[in-house]
């Protein structure tokens, strides 16, 4: 079981909010799942090489060449707000925004 | 009271690559909305990304610059925080592992030169840009153009103990990026993007007591940054005198830079916690840098500021500041070299260059790159001054010409008739002419008055429109008047 404390900021991360009896009921099962992968703990991983990648050489990295991207129409077609070329969302309020006001 | 001014910078410079960092979108400034967007910068469902070689290099060309370690083996990893310029809910970043890590820049100040060190440069994406509705509608637009574009990240120690050191390490960080072709820096556009941690260091009874540290955010030009930090460290001196808190008492808060009015203003975080989860990235294994690829980097890292300064004091006799100023442009220092080859007085090309070619620059607010006289017409246009064909006041005007016709220096001085009159007899009627014009001139002179020179020389230059040569028609007027 987790504490209430996790529990609040695990939901302020998440966007959500829960009723205090759905709280008691995602404290237990958080807890419990949580429990569950802890299992994996107990495998000694020591002599095992974290290092999956081989050199840049063979990693498959992309050479820099532009080309271009989605169609508007395509793009539009992606969200239902969509208003002159810009996504739109709900207002983003905060103070920070009034001074740091992205051009 | 006795303290210190401690200041770490956070700087994020944009990549001047092609693509972006993880998709072949096109990396540029400016243009449509959302005209420069694909599955995979959108963060769209089964999407995966590929990093940009360039990216790397450019990350490890910088790291070298910087005298950074470069890791053997780096990752990326995810930073998660929901905001809606951020269309995956997490941006790829760096995390345990960085590109390159433990450096210092030479950094100088009031005359002394410090290194400021370097705990790590890593790579990253950018976000989007948000624009908020005016007119009370209820809406922000969000562009993702930016979205994805590829980003350093360079995080100095807290080794910066004023403001104006603060100001003068972004400036060099700036030079190097741009003498290395990594990124154009520019602060107005957001292509160098400074954040800075600043508090003080408090002694008072034997004891030394660290106000709470700040993060000033929104400093967006150097004069921003430097009266920003200036006017936080007094406001922390004042918070210190009146309320005694400390860093360990209150922590870490952000404030913004209010340009308008001159302060510093509390913000609050985007996420109440810097909670960023960070995880490895599991769609980009890690990546391997070979001693041989870090090599090739290196030899293609060219001469940098620092190491060009020295030379240009050494080779060309130019004075420091000369140099320093010469330095603040690759472009700018090729203009020189180039002008200054072969050419006896390289001192004379220096001062020119910073004068004259500076002037028209910024009249016609051009770059050097953009400059319409080449170089070694610079060179052409001091021969025909040295060999007294045109005063050097006639040259000035000549040089303004050549930038706005594109015609050389030989060729205007020939077609307009700018040469000096050096020719005695064509001087002497004027000379003659001047002196029976101003008797009471001439008798200071006698008495011995220099000015009386100044005088009829100003005299004579109008009437031969500046063409006549000085030092010939000194030697004139001295022997007619002595004469007379």
């Amino acid at each position: 079981m987790i504490d209430d404390k996790t529990l609040q900021s695990v939901l302020a991360l998440c966007k959500f909010s829960l009723s205090d009896r759905e709280k008691e009921h995602f404290k237990q099962q958080i807890g419990d799942i949580l429990s569950y992968v802890e299992t994996l703990n107990q495998v000694d991983t020591r002599s095992i090489d974290p290092d999956l990648g081989k050199s840049l050489e063979s990693m498959s990295l992309r050479q820099d060449k532009a080309a271009v991207g989605l169609p508007t129409e395509q793009v539009a077609g992606l969200s239902a707000h969509f208003q002159d070329s810009f996504f739109t969302v709900p207002r983003i309020i905060e103070e920070m925004d009034e001074i740091t006001e992205e051009s | 009271m006795k303290y210190d001014v401690i200041i770490g910078c956070e700087v994020h410079v944009q990549l001047l690559t092609r693509s972006k960092a993880f998709c072949s979108c096109p990396n540029n400034f400016g243009g449509a909305p959302n005209s420069r967007v694909c599955p995979r910068c959108l963060g769209l469902p089964g999407s995966l990304p590929v990093p940009n070689r360039d990216m790397i290099s450019s990350a490890i060309k910088a790291g070298l610059a910087l005298h950074c370690k470069i890791a053997e083996l780096t990752k990326f990893d995810r930073k998660n925080y929901m905001y809606p310029d951020l269309p995956k809910a997490y941006q790829i970043s760096q995390f345990d592992m960085p590109v390159c890590a433990g450096g210092y820049l030479e950094v100088t100040a009031d005359g002394q030169s410090r290194k400021i060190g370097i705990i790590r440069v890593h790579m990253e994406e950018d976000a989007g840009k948000n624009i908020h509705a005016q007119g009370g509608l209820n809406m922000s637009y969000v562009d993702y153009n930016r979205a994805g574009t590829p980003l350093l990240e360079i995080v100095s120690e807290p080794d910066i103990r004023s403001a104006e050191e603060a100001v003068n390490y972004v400036q060099s960080l700036r030079e190097i990026m741009r003498f290395l072709d990594v990124s154009d820096c520019n602060m107005e556009e957001g292509s160098l993007r400074c954040d800075a941690n600043i508090n003080l260091w408090i002694y008072e009874d034997e004891k030394r007591f660290a106000t709470p540290i700040v993060e000033v955010k929104n400093m967006n030009s150097f004069k921003a940054m430097k009266s920003a930090l200036e006017y936080e460290a007094e406001r922390q001196l004042d918070e210190w005198r009146e309320k005694h808190l400390t860093l360990q008492a209150v922590g870490k808060t952000t404030r913004g830079w209010n340009d308008d009015r001159g302060e510093t203003v509390l913000q609050r975080m985007k996420e109440e916690a810097a909670d960023y989860r960070y995880f490895p990235e599991p769609d980009i294994k890690p990546i391997s840098i070979s001693q041989n690829l870090i090599k090739q980097i290196k030899q293609s890292i060219p001469e940098l500021p620092e190491q060009k300064r020295g030379r240009f004091v050494q080779d060309y006799g130019i004075a420091q500041e000369a140099a320093e100023a010469l330095t603040q442009s690759k472009a700018l220092c090729d203009y020189f070299e180039e002008a200054a080859r072969g050419y006896q007085e390289p001192k004379r090309i220096a001062n020119w260059i910073l004068s004259e070619v500076k002037k028209l620059l910024n009249e016609k607010q051009m770059s050097i790159e953009q400059f319409p006289v080449p170089a070694r017409q610079v060179t052409e246009l001091l021969r025909i001054v040295d060999a007294g064909t045109i005063s050097g006041k006639i040259a000035k005007d000549v040089f303004a010409e050549m930038a706005a016709s594109r015609k050389s220096a030989a060729e205007l001085v020939e077609t307009k008739g700018l040469a000096q009159i050096s020719d005695t007899g064509e001087l002497e009627d004027v000379v003659e002419k001047i002196i029976r014009e101003n008797p009471s001139t001439v008798a200071d002179f006698k008495a011995g008055k220099q000015k009386a020179l100044q005088h009829l020389m100003g005299q004579i230059m109008n009437a031969t429109k500046g063409k006549a040569n000085p030092q010939v028609t000194i030697r004139l007027i001295k022997a007619k008047i002595s004469g007379n």
